[in-house]
């Protein structure tokens, strides 16, 4: 991505700035402006001084100098505040809209993408935009000021030796632009690496009880070693070659200031310009070329911002998940039909092939088979956190791909094997799914699940917030996250394992309030336990990816096939 | 900051050369000046264009060097600095693996990845900056000074006395930032803790319709972010123009007492000059703040690594490879044990021995304390009365005790790379021949074997590809193929129907002479086992075969009631 496109695509995140922006515009032209005033004015002094003018003319002149000074300080810290400003709330906004993003994508791109990774950008990323931006306006815009305005002075004192420090400009440019190339790809590598040794540690850390169970520290080490090696290559180039700038503009600047010395000597021995002229006229040549050094000197940053820009902006390029859904579904009663249905994960490899099921409303749908059968690929696409490749699934007569997907999912509450259950009060826990759901009515849901019980026994009952030193079993976890789809009270039910972390004598008080809760709803429960699904309307039995059997628990047996051994499975006694 | 310098010490030869060419380039620019006076005065006074254009050379050359001193210095810089860091990170890396589980309790991973992320890139940023930037503009300020003070010395002590002024003003700067940007971390941690869990739990934010709620938050976090770093801002930001006012204050005071308190004494020329290098020190104390707000942001996060650093891991080691007692496996001498930091035991006053060769089944509800009998015998925490075949475990070399005994863990726990990478985590010597044999009895071969790419299948991070049932399977092959004495399988075919659970204990029970633990929900997963341990809320409340819990164990009967077992074991 070439720059100028970056920048187009990142100016709607600094429009929202035009005011900061142009007070800290405003603020550096006054301030370099007074910068390069003092010093004529302390000439002025002197000369009154060496005039021998009375003290009393030189005492205001005084003055006014400790007044311009003190203009000074206040207009670089305003200029310093507004970009401040403008740095770290560009890097909140991005936060903001990247998380939006995020929100948009399909549940395919966090199946498929390194959390680690995900999480750089977000944080290094960011950072290195903001330090970017910050560095960079504030070099960038004094800079700017102070160029003009020593090119004016310059002009003034001799015109040929202008031309000369300004020929010299494009000269700096030319080789910052050389060295700049060349990192970039340094900097594009070391990003990718950082994402990367992220990762890996992210990874390491989730898996750490296996990896020292089975004494892999050495194996992970050697990982990290390689990849942190990897990043000590691409960093080291990218720092060395970033570095470069600065030191090689300041090898033509301080050429350029040979040059016009040699020149300007040159010109006085012609008798063109007096010697004053030339040492003024070097003064402002330094002055010009300051701004050259300092703002060569923030390239480095401004490159790994850039680099880091671009990793967010191809995240802003993925294509959002299109929503074309329009209609809203009131008054859903639960009548839930597949026709025809084909999916695949890999569209090339189709799992799912041809499905046809009618559910009829509040109906108890069983769903057995052996694991990798597709019976989790089924909830996902009844839910569309995948859409389906060819046919339709209908929920009350309405194909779901026109209904709004969020509109949809609020028709659903959704257990599953693994808890989500995030940092808050237990009340905002179990409210999840209903946001004005009454303290009375979460007591009553969770005495319900039998949740009550422990909840009441934590330091601050339903007050107590929850946070990752609290110690609650996997079973606790999930009889939250059953009460809180009962607070909900959804039209239809998705019980993805629901059970399988619950121990069997808690698991009856929540069987009782399951059944009650799933009167006249339609639901649908996946297990492995047979027994919790035997009075089930209707039990599909599912193997790679398609229904392989469907009826009630006595047709199935009857039917001796794949239900029956699962089902003798359970009680026949082993082999051995 | 001082405890991370001798991390510093490989790159000894760098932090000398890279400063030492620094101020020789310095020097050099600082003398170009004089040699263009010089010319100036020489040359063009005298009409002399042989002068002028030898000095011209001479100035053109001293540039060329002090270019070359610069590109050295930059090279050094960048590989201390690179160098520096990449050895910090693999040292807390090692750390990191080497801490107990006691220890990584303390931690968030949030945290743990910032700091071997992000607080390293300070640090590494404060050691190039170290290098490039320390010597050089403390030696422009001093100079300055020196040189003002051969002028004058009277009026040097205004210039002298801003020394101290300005000095206060930055301790007065780090002391109140310092504090403010470990709130800032720690705002940090908190913000990445909090999107890391929503990119897990995206499924059910979805489902609960929550994207709403979960913005708020995530934009609550990253606001708070952002007024924290501008409280920071509001005050470093001051620093530089605080310092420019009390420099030009200062050369006020000089053209005050030069000109008005005692005039006549000074030249002209004298003032010009002081003035000058008034001015070359405030460019040099510029320098010096960027620098210190640098270092200010590296000595918060050197604290948070040194944080890290001071942790000496709690795993004691001891010397024995060999076994003390051949027959009995484990036994438990009245073993109690809390967590660090809970209030309440998670197990209370255990006793029992297991035979070598045995197979236990241990059962209980949630939060009875299974699982943290696991870790026990695994030795992620010490307690007291326990003995694994006849010595503590701590007795054991680790490599030994891990050797012994090996666990299958609740949360399956795979990595990415191929699927024979995972199991080469069992074994890494083993052939394929034993790799498929340990995929076979962990009835993970026809998913395998569908998947076509064979032992070079894809697993994704965490075994994110993988369905729950295949991941389990995964982790029993991979402990299989450990063929220690001791294996325990904590809840380790929740995810596995009837069917598979089944044909992979009869698998299972092949491996006679292994010791096996397992750890289940399900009655009929563990009813066959020798004997049975029925735990209770840290309790031990039974021990013995199934048809004499039924009798005598109203909590394991009260289970398989729930479970629809009856009491015989049905043919």
């Amino acid at each position: 991505m070439k720059l100028h496109e970056m920048i187009r695509q990142l100016r709607p995140f600094l429009r929202d700035f035009r005011g900061p922006l142009f007070i800290a515009f405003t603020m550096a032209i006054l301030s370099v402006t007074l910068n390069l005033y003092a010093p004529l004015f302390i000439s002025d002094i002197i000369d009154a001084m060496s005039q021998g003018q009375p003290q009393a003319i030189i005492l205001p002149s005084l003055m006014r100098l400790a007044m311009i000074y003190l203009a000074y300080s206040l207009c670089t810290w305003g200029m310093m505040l507004c970009t401040n400003h403008i740095a770290f709330s560009s890097a909140h906004t991005l936060r903001q809209r990247l998380f939006q993003k995020l929100e948009e994508l399909p549940i395919a791109y966090y199946d498929t993408h390194e959390h680690g990774d995900m999480l750089a950008r977000f944080t290094n990323d960011i950072d290195r935009i903001s330090d970017g931006l910050l560095q960079g306006l504030s070099t960038l815009l004094s800079g700017l000021v102070t160029i003009i305005l020593a090119i004016g002075f310059m002009v003034r004192i001799h015109i040929g030796m202008t031309c000369i420090v300004l020929l010299c400009a494009p000269f700096t440019y030319l080789i910052a632009k050389l060295i700049t190339k060349r990192s970039h790809k340094y900097f594009i590598s070391q990003t990718y690496d950082i994402g990367k040794l992220n990762a890996q540690t992210q990874e390491m850390l989730a898996g750490i009880r296996t990896v020292k169970a089975y004494q892999q520290e050495d194996a992970a080490y050697e990982r990290f070693q390689a990849l942190n090696q990897q990043l000590y290559h691409s960093g080291q180039h990218a720092q060395f070659y970033g570095s470069l700038v600065n030191p090689t503009t300041r090898l033509v600047t301080n050429s350029a200031y040979t040059i016009v010395g040699v020149c300007g000597a040159f010109f006085a021995l012609g008798g063109q310009i007096t010697l004053g002229n030339i040492s003024s006229f070097l003064l402002y040549s330094n002055h010009f070329s300051k701004p050259f050094n300092e703002i060569s000197a923030v390239m480095t940053q401004l490159q790994a911002a850039a680099a880091s820009a671009q990793r967010i902006l191809s995240l802003f390029a993925q294509p959002p998940q299109s929503d074309t859904g329009e209609h809203t579904l009131r008054n859903c009663k639960g009548h839930i039909r597949f026709e025809h249905v084909s999916f695949g994960y890999d569209p090339h490899h189709l799992l799912m092939k041809d499905l046809c099921i009618d559910i009829p409303a509040g109906s108890r749908i069983a769903i057995v088979g052996k694991t990798g059968a597709g019976k989790t690929t089924l909830i996902n696409l009844l839910m569309r956190f995948y859409e389906v490749n060819s046919g339709r699934i209908l929920v009350d007569g309405m194909d779901i791909t026109t209904c709004k997907r969020d509109e949809l999912r609020a028709h659903f509450g959704m257990v599953l094997q693994d808890t989500f259950l995030g940092k808050d009060t237990i009340h905002n826990i179990l409210a999840y799914g209903k946001k004005d759901a009454k303290r009375s009515d979460i007591i009553q849901a969770a005495q319900a699940c039998g949740a009550h019980s422990f909840i009441e026994k934590l330091s601050d009952g339903y007050d107590t917030v929850l946070n990752d030193n609290m110690f609650l079993s996997q079973g606790q976890r999930q009889l939250l996250s059953i009460t809180r789809v009962m607070v909900m009270d959804p039209a239809i039910l998705i019980l993805d394992e629901a059970t399988s972390n619950i121990d069997t004598r808690s698991e009856l008080y929540v069987n009782a309030a399951m059944e009650k809760l799933m009167q006249g709803k339609t639901s649908f429960v996946i297990a492995h336990r047979l027994s919790t699904i035997l009075n089930s309307d209707q039990i599909l039995v599912m193997d790679q990816g398609n229904i392989v059997e469907s009826g009630t628990h006595e047709q199935l047996l009857q039917k001796n096939g794949a239900y029956a051994d699962l089902y003798h499975a359970q009680f026949e006694q082993d082999q051995t | 900051m001082k405890q991370l310098l001798p991390y510093l010490k490989p790159f000894k030869k760098q932090c000398i050369i890279g400063p030492l060419c620094k101020w020789l380039e310095a020097l050099l620019e600082l003398i170009l000046p004089t040699i263009m006076a010089f010319m100036i005065n020489e040359g063009v006074m005298h009409h002399d264009q042989d002068l002028v254009i030898r000095y011209g050379l001479l100035m053109v050359c001293m540039v060329i060097i002090g270019f070359a001193f610069s590109i050295t210095c930059q090279y050094h810089a960048s590989l201390a600095s690179q160098g520096f860091g990449t050895n910090l990170r693999n040292l807390l890396y090692e750390r990191i693996l080497a801490f107990s589980h006691e220890d990584l309790d303390r931690f968030s991973h949030s945290s743990l990845i910032v700091r071997i992320g992000s607080d390293v890139d300070q640090l590494q940023q404060a050691v190039a900056m170290l290098i490039r930037l320390v010597v050089r503009a403390p030696f422009i300020a001093i100079g300055a000074c020196a040189m003002a003070m051969m002028l004058d010395m009277r009026l040097a002590m205004i210039l002298l006395a801003c020394v101290p002024l300005i000095g206060a003003v930055l301790f007065l700067f780090i002391k109140v930032t310092t504090p403010l940007y470990q709130l800032y971390q720690r705002k940090l941690d908190s913000f990445v803790a909090l999107l890391e869990q929503n990119l897990m739990g995206v499924r059910v934010i979805r489902a609960f319709v929550s994207q709403r709620q979960e913005r708020a938050k995530l934009n609550q976090a990253s606001s708070d972010l952002q007024r924290q770093m501008l409280q920071v801002s509001r005050i470093s930001s001051l620093l530089n123009p605080l310092n420019a006012l009390i420099l030009n204050m200062a050369i006020v005071c000089l053209l005050y007492f030069g000109i008005i308190a005692t005039p006549g004494t000074i030249a002209a020329g004298t003032l010009i000059a002081f003035i000058n290098y008034a001015a070359q020190m405030l460019l040099a104390l510029v320098v010096v703040s960027n620098l210190i707000v640098i270092f200010t942001k590296a000595a918060a996060s050197a604290k948070r690594i040194n944080e890290l650093l001071a942790i000496t891991p709690t795993f004691t080691e001891g010397s024995n490879d060999e076994v003390l007692d051949q027959s009995s496996a484990i036994c438990l001498h009245h073993v109690s044990f809390t967590y660090p930091n809970a209030k309440k035991p998670a197990l209370i006053d255990l006793s029992f021995t297991i035979q070598d060769k045995e197979t236990i089944g241990i059962i209980g509800g949630t939060g009875s304390g299974k699982s943290t009998l696991a870790a026990l015998f695994m030795h992620f925490y010490e307690c007291s009365g326990l003995t694994l075949y006849g010595r503590l475990p701590s007795q054991y070399r680790k490599d030994a005790l891990r050797r012994l005994i090996t666990l299958v863990p609740q949360h399956n726990e795979l990595f990415s790379g191929t699927l024979r990478d995972n199991l080469y985590y069992g074994n890494p010597n083993a052939s394929d021949e034993q790799l498929w044999q340990a995929l076979r009895e962990a009835q993970a071969q026809d998913f395998v074997l569908a998947k076509q790419e064979g032992l070079a299948m894809r697993v994704e991070a965490g075994g994110k590809n993988l369905s729950g049932g295949q991941r389990q399977r995964i982790c029993i092959a991979r402990a299989l193929l450990r063929q220690s004495r001791i294996l325990i399988l904590d809840d380790s075919f929740s995810a596995l129907d009837y069917q598979t659970d089944q044909r992979l204990r009869n698998q299972l029970a092949k491996h006679q002479d292994m010791t096996k633990l397992i750890i289940s929900q399900r009655i009929a997963t563990i009813r066959h086992a020798d004997r049975i341990l029925v735990l209770d809320q840290g309790r031990m409340v039974g021990f013995g075969k199934h048809e004499e819990l039924y009798d005598t164990c109203e909590v394991y009967r009260e289970i398989c009631l729930s479970q629809h077992v009856s009491k015989e074991v049905t043919r």
